[in-house]
């Protein structure tokens, strides 16, 4: 792992992104602004799910309008974190928030794909599936909170 | 008093030395501060997609407007709370940052943007709510996300001055 790591950082690639000062920032600056546009599309739908905002649409039209910015935006964020890893492979790979962080994009990503396809099965979210619905909306605005406080306390890890 | 003495008291009054000193405060207040900015500036670019013509067509742009503009003034108002914490805990030094500076000379014309936009946006409304933007409200939803895009990069550099 040790070897692993120093062999990352010392890549031309990790050299150039930690050179040049304007780099990380900016790769950062493009990771919030992904970051944005994939936790206001998720909370659109998880709150339409529980019920509290969008009443007045369909949970597939709001799925078919807000889950693409999801999935678009986190390629958009695994490209950036992507080079901020490589940048810096101690600092991510070692963090114990940065573990945490990546466990629970896993586990979100599954609950999303889950909404997305059963989105249009008449049902699901309405009678026999609210509750399974409902307690997956509920764990998506948590972990999605959790994925941004993670990734914040990356730069304060151990 | 003048201004900087002002930003130095405001600085080593209990509440900027409480977060300065403790370990734990300023990465949380930082996190509400993300988390708030996420939603301001993921609300404003839906309205601003539209605006453009690039995205949710299908959907009445005055609709969208009244369904995102409260969630954007309510995180925008938490971040000013959140932001003003953290630079309560180094006032002075944050003012004396180039980056910091222009970060709120620009939001001052994005704060303008969020006041001016959506009542002007649906007065001419009428002849586009569903179809192709107006000129006007393209050029406003471009040069919002500019803006916004401006803030996000300025706020970041502050991050890495001090």
């Amino acid at each position: 792992m040790n070897a692993f790591l120093n062999a990352v950082g010392e890549t031309p690639l990790s050299q150039l992104l930690q050179n040049v000062r304007w780099l990380i920032p900016l790769i950062q600056s493009t990771h919030i602004l992904a970051l944005s546009l994939v936790f206001v599309s998720a909370v659109v739908v998880d709150l339409r799910i529980l019920g509290v905002a969008g009443r007045n649409q369909t949970l597939p039209s709001l799925t078919a309008r807000f889950l693409p910015w999801v999935g678009w935006g986190v390629l958009v964020l695994l490209a950036t974190g992507l080079l901020l890893m490589v940048a810096e492979p101690r600092r991510a790979l070692l963090n114990p928030f940065f573990q945490l962080k990546m466990a629970a994009l896993v586990v979100v990503g599954l609950m999303t794909w889950t909404i997305a396809t059963r989105a249009t099965d008449r049902g699901w979210s309405e009678s026999e599936g609210r509750g399974l619905a409902k307690t997956m909306a509920v764990s998506s605005l948590v972990l999605w909170l959790a994925i941004i406080a993670l990734g914040r306390w990356i730069a304060y890890g151990p | 008093m003048a201004v900087p003495t002002l930003f130095k008291a405001l600085q080593a009054s209990p509440l900027g030395s409480t977060i300065s000193q403790s370990t734990w405060m300023f990465p949380t207040i930082e996190t509400v501060h993300v988390v708030a900015v996420a939603t301001v500036i993921g609300t404003i670019a839906m309205v601003d997609l539209r605006l453009l013509g690039v995205s949710a067509k299908a959907r009445p742009a005055s609709a969208l407007i009244h369904e995102f503009l409260p969630w954007t003034w309510g995180a925008f108002a938490l971040a000013l709370v959140s932001g003003g914490l953290l630079f309560s805990s180094r006032a002075a030094d944050y003012m004396a940052l180039p980056y910091f500076v222009a970060k709120f000379g620009i939001m001052a014309v994005a704060a303008v943007f969020l006041f001016k936009v959506p009542p002007t946006t649906e007065k001419h409304i009428a002849g586009w709510d569903l179809g192709k933007p107006a000129t006007g409200a393209r050029v406003a939803g471009a040069l919002s996300l500019l803006l916004w895009t401006a803030i996000v990069i300025c706020g970041r550099r502050v991050g890495f001055s001090l």
